[in-house]
């Protein structure tokens, strides 16, 4: 798993998209295929606007879910190096 | 439960929709996977019927739509109205194209309508050899188009290419050609045996010296350029020991709708002559994908016979493909003879030995050719 700077600036990749389904589930689309989401998963993706850093998006997931600590910043971290690895997410230094 | 009930207690809604919009096509090339009888397909669907269809396939819950053909953009002004339909439901928009007639104005009016993504195939990094497989002088065209795609910068672009014995030996050059362009994810694709690729078999196929090569450069350059490049590299399964997990199952996620209205589970599967597919001008998608004959032929695990009914990957690979179980031995209810388990597999492991041996040789994709 690559390192994650956490003043970096994560956004969403051209033809990827976050979908709400009728559900209340999230999937993120992307080229040829269809990505299913956590609420959490969907959460972190839904709070990258391309100006946020890695820390505040954190700090974000920690007042929305009544969280702190190490937990919270390693999920996020991990979600988005994995969704970086894959291209979906592009990565603002 | 009787045996229709047990094979739809567990169905879902289907996830993506390929609109194979028209057959013609201004390339040739031997590896097509469209079928033999293009002129079967000449009473295409008009927009107005592919927008009722749009409608339908999103009130189905699918999410993404996959515009196709032979090349879509040969119906460029329709493309555009699709696109705007589908985006309009909220579907994820993706059209896969060989690229000759991506012109700026057309790139605008499709950005314009919100395609979310394109796919251009090449036939090969250098012009000589892409032009000799399409069977035209296309490449400087498509180059063009791909370097204009990428400097706006403004849609996602994958680049596909379709490998065989003609061009798979230069799969480090496509991908030194992908890094050039800048390409974010590139598909290399072994040729899937079935349509024109299929009656072309024995000029198509590579060797197995060839694959392994091939496989072993792929796996380089995935690693090489994880989090840079996405690639995608699709195996031949007639070289491997398990078959593909076919369109994730008949009847699961996917569904195809030709460009006569004909909805096929799998895009090749209109060769299964002992099948009747329903059409789009005559009942809507729904009842096609829930109720037809056809979507429920193949679908769960009952329809198996051994060695799959009681095979632990049997919820895996679905059996394999049913249009190749059907292509190489007649019968498409039988286990892929891709699959090593399959008592049929001596004839795969035959045609793979023979392959780069003098055999029939290649026809090009165009409807003089046609069977």
């Amino acid at each position: 798993m690559k390192h994650i700077d956490s003043t970096a600036v994560p956004r969403l990749a051209a033809g990827v998209r976050l979908r709400a389904l009728d559900d209340g589930a999230s999937v993120l689309l992307v080229p040829e295929g269809v990505i299913k989401l956590s609420p959490t998963g969907a959460a972190v993706i839904e709070s990258i606007d391309g100006q946020r850093d890695v820390a505040a998006i954190v700090a974000a997931m920690e007042t929305r879910f009544d969280a702190s600590g190490a937990d919270i910043a390693v999920d996020v971290s991990e979600l988005i190096a994995q969704f970086a690895q894959r291209t979906w997410i592009e990565m603002k230094r | 439960m009787d045996r229709d009930e047990a094979v739809n207690a567990a169905v879902s809604h289907p996830l993506s929709l390929l609109a194979e919009i028209t057959y013609r096509c201004n390339l040739q090339c031997a590896y097509c996977y469209n079928p033999l009888d293009l002129s079967s397909y000449r009473e295409e669907l008009r927009v107005d019927e592919w927008q009722r269809v749009i409608g339908e396939a999103a009130a189905l819950r699918v999410l993404q739509i996959h515009f196709s053909g032979g090349e879509p953009t040969l119906r460029a002004d329709d493309l555009v109205v699709m696109v705007e339909t589908a985006r309009g439901r909220d579907l994820y928009t993706n059209l896969i194209t060989q690229g000759t007639f991506l012109t700026d104005p057309l790139l605008d009016r499709l950005v314009a309508a919100g395609l979310d993504h394109v796919q251009v195939s090449v036939q090969a990094a250098d012009a000589s050899a892409g032009d000799a497989i399409a069977g035209a002088a296309v490449h400087a065209q498509k180059f063009d188009a791909l370097a204009r795609m990428t400097a706006r910068g403004d849609i996602a672009v994958t680049l596909n290419c379709v490998l065989h014995r003609a061009n798979i030996d230069g799969v480090a050059d496509v991908v030194a050609l992908a890094e050039r362009l800048g390409i974010k994810r590139l598909e290399l694709a072994n040729a899937q045996m079935y349509g024109w690729a299929h009656r072309n078999r024995a000029s198509v196929l590579p060797t197995i010296d060839q694959l392994r090569r091939a496989d072993a450069l792929a796996t380089e350059a995935q690693e090489r350029l994880s989090g840079t490049m996405e690639i995608v590299y699709v195996r031949a399964d007639y070289h491997d020991a398990f078959p593909k997990a076919c369109m994730n199952g008949w009847g699961r996620q996917f569904m195809t709708v030709a460009p006569n209205g004909k909805v096929l589970p799998c895009p090749a599967a209109a060769a299964i002559a002992t099948l009747r597919f329903e059409n789009v001008r005559e009942r809507s998608l729904d009842d096609i994908w829930y109720r037809s004959a056809s979507f429920k032929a193949f679908r769960g695990t009952t329809w198996m016979s051994e060695p799959c009914s009681s095979c632990a990957r049997r919820d895996v690979d679905f059996g394999g493909c049913r249009c190749q179980a059907y292509l190489l031995t007649g019968d498409a209810a039988l286990t892929d003879p891709a699959c090593s388990l399959s008592p049929r597999r001596h004839d795969v492991d035959a045609i793979v030995e023979h392959a780069g041996s003098a055999g029939r040789p290649s026809i090009a994709r165009n409807p003089r050719n046609e069977i």
